[in-house]
């Protein structure tokens, strides 16, 4: 092989064969998914509403995906389903309306993909965010402190804000309150739920 | 240069990089590099080749079973020509599961959903949310958990002399069985010694308060009596019989 | 002069071949000088701060509460520029400096105008720094080994283009004559991965790609630039200095042509094994997993080759740093290629997939492997560079000895760990507390392993500064472990 034009076709030509299949072909098989539309007109999976899509871009810039996947295996693959992380696998369709799409790689953490099922209560999560020991005292999440602002109750205390009893970071008589980036992200987690059926996906009962 | 401990004679001195193009006094270390790399000319064994055609085969009969006849919405290995094991359950159908009891069904319910808020071991979080072992919310009447669970609640509530000032989500979209075992569970958990209810009774409740839209606050709650159960489902030992409805009343939008 | 060398292999050694030649090698390497010395420098810098973040990282896990004040060190962002720093900083610039090196070897042709490659070097340097910074202020694009943010890419596209129109044309001007195997796989690696990093950015960035189509092009992407980048580089290293450090050509032309051809062709196809359960067409997962286990062609292919190359000559370990490494790193390439087609059959995967363990691998690969061979690279080319030999054998002892324990160590915690954390994630009963606290003792091993790794490097990198200081040994022989018995 001392010719560098057959030399330049092979290295060309199995790069293309591979990048066909990996890259174009996907793209042809799923690019023009669309949610599923009701009778009603509802779509799914329903679109997010602009302060969830801000969530999103909070979880990209702070790396949650890195610990959290978002994505249900079926039965064969894990037990995703065995532990209600999900009522069904999930499939292309669901993630149409992502971009980047949080797949993930690790579970260090548990999976997310309807943590907006299990966990609706923004308060929860924001403590959870805040001081994730608070309410997992087993966990090793992070903390994310930078997220709030820690500061003197004046009177009324905010609407948004909430109390810390115990928290060495949070003296008495202050309160905790949720900055844009915080509200966005939790706003993002309350909406990650796929219980909807699609016609590929179906839900079957849940129990036993 | 005096010669060095291994009694080779003087080496010039490197090549000084200052000069570059004073090639003539040579890099000791290229002048002792062995010739550039070469090929040899082995031929392939046989036993590799058949190895390696093994490997193709092997991989040739995977790929021709499981890839679902390369359709954009074959999600599973089973789909295709494969079936899934256990017989009769169709392509992308899960695999029935065995029976659990009510009590099992609501454990792993409340691991899986509850336990957050509530803590695995019932005592909940201080200042935050109340815990459910040794609650009077819980040991007592089920008339009024079987609502909670239903319909969740929101705002100020006292749980054992301490006010708590939260919300707890409707867990509505489960089904009867999953709610009566939930209940069942947290009944006789962490030294609770309450009795269980069924799914039937469930579906009664659920039939009652089907129009409410909005979370129990506690004063609306505290309307049905403490002690007050559910009525018995049907086929069930009669119990005392139950009281007028006190919840007759569609749900109006609560006072804040 | 040079008829005095003694070598006790009967190979033409330099003091028989024509002055030609070594005229040849030492104007190659004079060429190289500059261009190499400050990609090596460069690497070297980002290969202690990625050990740092990398330590800081792993600490972090097993004690959260550690620096966690400030959103520039969260966890989630110093992972990333971890991985970052390694893969761009570390790895690219040993990789790009060793490739330009061997190229200009073998073809015999000096590296022309090498301002150029200094200048595209620097760009390289600055879009890293860029986008690493881009990283910790929060706007990482979260897309696995593709997260510097969209202003730091082109710097490296740009700079990388220099560097690879500079190298294909070391291969166009090749001395006429046979075409050695290095020479495909350094050619093949400088094409491929402008088409990588070029395509996955643009169709990231620029095209309307949504939803899991994403999955595909990022895994695409990154497991090719670990088989069609870093491997093929390091492939060529060690198909270039085992054979020349040993004085022995190569077992056989043919098994290095079958491996070539079937690692690109099967390695490319690989990428969906990441995501084996996903939300894909069965069809495109399946295609991975087979060409996933197709790899056993290729590697076993280069196991044989290198070994029988070097049977007979494994005594030769015990006193050349370079060919200690680099072997090191060849055998660690067979082991994880082979770990690999195990992590990528589905009943295995079941317990593996989203664990410690393929994080143990990623590290077997990216460390065992590649960076190994690296400093085998280094340690070869170095003195031809700076025109004095190693200083320390000690110091050489040292850094080899404590990054094959380090990393031996880490990928036995991680992949111990990350089994057990993957056969409690597999059997529902098991609560994710017990999970998480099971592999806590492992994640505080690997922070350990990570310190000595840390040590090992810092060793390098203090015995490199004083050969760019030229206060290495002068002398014609060069640094072995103990005292050679041939020359090298």
């Amino acid at each position: 092989m001392n010719s560098l034009p057959r030399l330049f076709i092979g290295i060309f030509v199995v790069f293309l064969f591979a990048w066909g299949g990996l890259v174009a072909m996907p793209y042809l098989q799923l690019g023009g998914l669309q949610p599923q539309a009701d009778e009603e007109g509802n779509q799914f999976p329903p679109a997010r509403d602009p302060l969830a899509e801000e969530g999103a871009q909070v979880y990209a810039a702070n790396g949650c995906m890195y610990c959290h996947s978002q994505q249900i295996r079926p039965e064969y693959a894990g037990s995703d389903l065995g532990r209600e992380w999900g009522v069904r696998r999930t499939v292309p369709r669901d993630y149409v309306n992502d971009r980047p799409v949080f797949l993930g790689t690790m579970r260090t953490g548990p999976d997310l993909t309807n943590v907006g099922l299990r966990l609706q209560d923004p308060l929860w999560h924001h403590r959870h965010l805040y001081n994730p020991q608070s309410m997992v005292n087993w966990s090793i999440m992070p903390a994310f402190r930078f997220l709030y602002k820690v500061q003197r109750v004046k009177g009324k205390p905010h609407p948004d804000g909430f109390a810390m009893v115990g928290d060495p970071t949070v003296p008495e008589g202050h309160e905790v309150v949720p900055t844009k980036e915080a509200k966005a992200l939790v706003a993002y987690l309350i909406s990650l739920k796929r219980d909807y059926a699609l016609k590929e996906a179906p839900v079957t009962p849940t129990e036993p | 240069m005096s010669a060095d401990p291994h009694g080779h004679p003087p080496q010039k001195p490197d090549l000084d990089y200052s000069e570059p193009h004073d090639i003539g006094r040579l890099h000791a270390a290229v002048m002792r590099e062995k010739g550039e790399p070469r090929d040899g000319n082995e031929p392939l064994s046989l036993w590799m080749v058949s190895f390696f055609g093994a490997v193709l085969l092997i991989g040739g009969i995977y790929l021709g079973l499981y890839s679902g006849g390369f359709q954009p919405d074959s999600y599973s290995i089973y789909d295709g020509s494969m079936k899934a094991p256990g017989g009769g359950a169709a392509a992308g159908q899960e695999i029935v599961k065995t029976e659990l009891t009510l009590v099992q069904i609501g454990e792993k319910a409340y691991k899986s959903n509850c336990a957050a808020c509530h803590q695995p071991n019932g005592m909940g979080v201080a200042g935050a949310f109340p815990p459910l072992a040794g609650s009077e919310w819980v040991t007592k009447g089920d008339r009024r958990l079987a609502q909670i669970l239903l319909h969740g609640i929101a705002g100020p509530m006292v749980v054992n002399g301490i006010t708590y000032n939260g919300v707890m989500q409707s867990w509505n979209a489960w089904d009867d069985k999953r709610i009566a075992g939930v209940i069942t569970y947290i009944r006789q958990a962490w030294g609770n010694t309450a009795g269980p209810v069924a799914p039937e009774q469930i579906a009664a409740a659920r039939a009652e308060t089907k129009s409410r839209t909005t979370n129990w606050t506690e004063a609306e709650l505290r309307a049905i009596p403490e002690d007050e159960n559910m009525p018995p489902a049907p086929g069930a030992a009669p119990e005392a019989p139950p009281t007028g409805d006190p919840v007759a009343a569609p749900a109006a939008a609560p006072a804040a | 002069m040079s008829a005095t060398l003694q070598t006790t292999v009967a190979k033409p050694s330099a003091s028989t071949e024509a002055e030609g030649e070594v005229v040849q090698r030492v104007e190659v390497d004079a060429s190289c000088r500059i261009p190499v010395l400050f990609f090596f420098s460069s690497a070297i810098c980002w290969l202690l701060l990625g050990s740092l973040f990398g330590f800081l990282a792993s600490w972090k896990m097993h004690n959260p509460g550690i620096l966690d004040d400030w959103s520039w060190l969260t966890w989630g962002r110093v992972r990333v520029a971890h991985l970052n720093m390694v893969a761009y900083g570390w790895a690219s610039q040993a990789g790009i400096g060793t490739g330009l090196w061997l190229m200009s070897r073998l073809c015999r042709a000096p590296l022309r105008a090498p301002g150029v490659t200094v200048v595209a070097g620097i760009f390289w340097n600055i879009g890293v720094t860029v986008g690493i910074v881009g990283i910790l202020a929060g706007h990482s694009q979260s897309i696995e080994w593709l997260e510097f943010p969209a202003y730091a890419t082109p710097l490296l596209f740009v700079a990388y283009a220099l560097i690879g129109i500079w190298a294909v044309l070391m291969f166009v001007n090749r001395r006429p004559g046979h075409v050695y195997v290095s020479q495909w796989y350094l050619l093949a690696a400088f094409l491929w991965f402008p088409w990588l990093y070029g395509t996955a950015n643009v169709l990231m960035q620029a095209f309307p790609l949504k939803g899991v189509t994403y999955g595909a092009v990022n895994w695409w992407y990154a497991h090719n630039v670990l088989g069609l980048w870093f491997t093929p580089i390091g492939l060529a290293s060690a198909y270039y200095m085992i054979p020349k450090v040993i004085g022995r050509p190569v077992h056989s032309y043919y098994l290095s042509a079958l491996g070539f051809w079937t690692l690109a062709l099967f390695y490319s196809w690989n990428g969906m094994h990441h995501l084996i359960g996903g939300p894909f067409p069965i069809w495109l997962i399946t295609a991975s997993v087979v060409a996933s286990f197709m790899m056993l062609i290729p590697v076993l292919t280069v196991a044989i080759n290198h070994h029988m190359t070097m049977r007979g000559h494994f005594g030769l370990l015990a006193s050349s740093p370079t060919l200690r490494f680099t072997v090191f790193g060849a055998m660690v390439y067979t082991l994880v290629s082979l770990q690999g087609v195990t992590m990528a059959i589905p009943v295995w995967n079941k317990i593996t997939h989203f664990t410690h363990y393929t994080v143990g691998h990623a590290h077997l690969g990216m460390y065992g492997f590649f960076t190994m061979t690296m400093f085998g690279a280094m340690y070869y080319i170095v003195p031809r560079l700076v025109g004095c030999e190693w200083r320390s054998p000690l110091m050489i002892k040292w850094h080899f000895w404590l990054s094959a324990y380090g990393i031996i160590f880490m990928v036995a915690s991680l992949s111990l760990g990350g089994f057990l954390q993957g056969s409690y994630l597999l059997d529902k009963d098991y609560t994710f507390k017990q999970i998480v606290e099971g592999t806590l003792g492992f994640l505080q091993l690997r922070s350990v392993s990570g310190i000595a790794l840390a040590c090992a490097h810092l060793v390098f990198a203090f015995h490199f500064v004083l050969m760019l200081l030229r206060l290495g040994r002068k002398g014609g022989e060069a640094t072995y472990f103990n005292s050679p018995e041939t020359g090298a």
